[in-house]
C-alpha cells in the first residue's frame, strides 16, 4: 500500500494526486507543474537531540532529503498552504 | 477547577531596545527582566557576539507566557560553543538551565544558501519555545500532572499496533479522556509509582527517559542503556504506525485484524482521528508535550495538522496560566533602569551581583 495524497480546491474538487518516489503526479497540468517545483529540495524539520553520555535532551536540526519518510507529506503540506489547497491522505484501504 | 499557574508573572517586561538605548549590556536586560544568570562561552567563532545579540532579540519577541516561564522557571541561560553539544543540536534544557548553541554557523545544513533568510530566526524561536515547554511540563518545582501529560500523548495520535492491543481502536479510543485513562491504567500496571496526580517533574516519579521506555515501542539505544525494561504500552506515533501498516501484506493484515475483532477501516479511522503534531513530537512521548507547547506559541513547520493535540494543549498548558492572568489582573509596569528605586531593590536582592555592580 503506497502513501497517496490528494490536493483539493475549495468545494472539495480534486485537482491533483501525488504518490511514491520519484513522485508521481496526476491532475491539472499547470498545477502539477507548480507542485513539482516544490518537490525538488530537502526540507528542514526539528527533532530530538540526546547526549548518550549525560542524557541531556535538546533540539536538533533534521534535514529530510527527497524520498525520506515524511518528506513528501511535509513538502505537500507546505505546497498546499502556499497554493491555497487542502491536502488529504488517502486511507489504507485505498479510498 | 483549573489550578492557577505558578509561573504567571505580575509585571510587564521592558524592551531590550530600552536597555540598548541607555548603553546597557544585553545581559543586564536578561538579568533584570528575567532573573536570569547569563553565561557566554569565550572563544567562539567569528560572529558569536552577533549571534548572542540575535538570541536576546528573539527572546524579546517571544510570547508573554514564554517570557513568564523564562523569568520564573529558568535560572540560567548559557550560550555555549558547538563542541559542547551533540551534532546539529540547537539548544537544550535541564534543571533550570537552558543552553543555546551559539555557533549555528557551524551546522552544515544552515550553510545552504537556498534556505530563506529568516530560517535561523525561526529555528531559534522554535528552540526557545520548545525547551521552555519542557520547563513548564517537567520542572521539579511545578510541572503539569502526569495525568495531563498522558492526555497530551493520547491526543497526539500515539497508538499501539492494532494486533498488539485492539482496545484503543474500539470505543475507548474515541475520546481523548477515555483513551488517556486507559493508557494511565496500563502505565500503572507497568509501575505503580506512575501516579497521575503527581507532577511529571516530581522526584517521586520515574524519569522522563523511563516514561519513554514504559510507553513507547521503539526507544533509542542510549535511552535503553539508562532505563529498565519492565513491559511497555508499545505506543507508536501515527506516522510511524501508518508506515508500518502500509508495508504489511494487505490480505494478511485484514485477516489478522479480523482475528482481533477489527476491520481495516476502523483501524484507519482511529489512526487519522488524531495525528502527530510534528516529527519532533513523534521522536519520543517525552517530547510531545513540549512540542505541543511550541506549536501553540510558535508554529514553525506548516505540516502541523493535529487539532486534538492543540486543543488538549490549550487546556493543559495554557488555561492555568490564562486563569491566573485573569485572577491576578493587570500587570505592574516593567522594571527598567529608568525606574531607579526598583533597580535598587534588585541590587539588594542580589541580582546586581550578576550585573557586576
Amino acid at each position: 500500500m503506497e502513501q497517496r495524497f490528494r490536493l483539493l480546491a475549495s468545494g472539495g474538487r480534486v485537482v491533483a494526486e501525488a504518490w511514491g518516489f520519484p513522485v508521481q503526479l496526476t491532475g491539472e497540468p499547470e498545477l502539477c507543474r507548480r507542485i513539482r517545483d516544490h518537490l525538488q529540495s530537502s526540507v528542514v524539520v526539528l527533532g530530538q537531540s540526546l547526549d548518550p553520555h549525560t542524557g541531556e535532551r535538546g533540539t536538533r536540526l533534521r534535514i529530510l532529503e527527497p524520498g525520506a519518510p515524511g518528506w513528501l507529506a511535509t513538502c505537500l503540506a507546505r505546497t498546499a498552504q502556499e497554493l491555497g489547497l487542502h491536502l488529504t491522505e488517502l486511507p489504507l484501504s485505498g479510498g | 477547577m483549573v489550578p492557577l499557574s505558578p509561573y504567571r508573572s505580575d509585571r510587564q517586561y521592558a524592551r531590550l531596545e530600552t536597555y540598548r538605548r541607555l548603553g546597557l549590556a544585553d545581559g543586564t536586560w536578561a538579568a533584570e527582566q528575567f532573573n536570569l544568570r547569563v553565561h557566554v562561552s569565550q572563544g567562539g567563532p567569528e560572529g558569536a557576539e552577533t549571534r548572542a545579540c540575535q538570541i536576546w532579540e528573539t527572546v524579546d519577541r517571544l510570547p508573554l507566557q514564554i517570557k513568564d516561564l523564562l523569568r520564573n522557571v529558568i535560572d540560567e541561560v548559557r550560550l555555549d560553543s558547538q563542541e559542547s553539544f551533540p551534532s546539529d543540536t540547537l539548544g537544550s534544557w535541564r534543571d533550570g538551565t537552558m543552553r543555546i548553541n551559539q555557533d549555528w554557523s557551524l551546522i552544515p545544513a544552515l550553510r545552504d544558501p537556498g534556505w530563506h533568510r529568516d530560517l535561523g530566526y525561526d529555528l531559534l524561536r522554535a528552540t526557545l519555545a520548545h525547551e521552555t515547554g519542557h520547563a513548564l511540563v517537567e520542572d521539579p518545582r511545578g510541572g503539569i500532572r502526569l495525568r495531563d501529560a498522558v492526555a497530551l500523548i493520547a491526543a497526539s495520535g500515539w497508538l499501539p499496533h492494532p494486533l498488539d492491543d485492539a482496545v484503543p481502536y474500539g470505543p475507548v479510543g474515541r475520546q481523548v479522556s477515555t483513551l488517556s485513562a486507559y493508557y494511565l491504567k496500563r502505565l500503572r500496571e507497568v509501575d505503580s509509582s506512575w501516579d497521575g496526580e503527581l507532577s511529571l517533574g516530581s522526584p517521586a516519579l520515574p524519569s522522563s527517559a523511563q516514561l519513554d521506555r514504559d510507553v513507547m515501542r521503539d526507544v533509542r539505544a542510549s535511552t535503553r542503556h539508562r532505563t529498565k525494561a519492565r513491559g511497555s504500552l508499545g505506543l507508536q506515533g501515527s506516522e510511524q504506525l501508518l508506515r508500518r501498516l502500509r508495508h504489511a501484506d494487505p490480505g494478511r493484515l485484514v485477516r489478522d485484524l479480523a482475528d482481533c475483532g477489527l476491520v481495516l477501516e476502523d483501524v484507519d479511522a482511529a489512526l487519522r482521528r488524531r495525528r502527530g503534531i510534528s516529527f519532533y513530537a513523534e521522536d519520543a512521548v517525552s517530547e510531545t508535550p513540549a512540542e505541543i507547547f511550541r506549536c501553540i506559541h510558535v508554529p514553525y513547520t506548516r505540516a502541523e495538522h493535529s487539532r486534538p493535540a492543540l486543543l488538549e494543549g490549550e487546556r493543559v498548558l495554557l488555561e492555568p496560566w490564562r486563569t491566573a492572568d485573569r485572577a491576578i489582573g493587570a500587570r505592574r509596569p516593567a522594571l527598567t533602569p529608568e525606574r531607579p528605586w526598583e533597580s535598587l531593590q534588585l541590587v539588594r536582592r542580589g541580582v546586581g551581583r550578576e550585573l557586576g555592580r
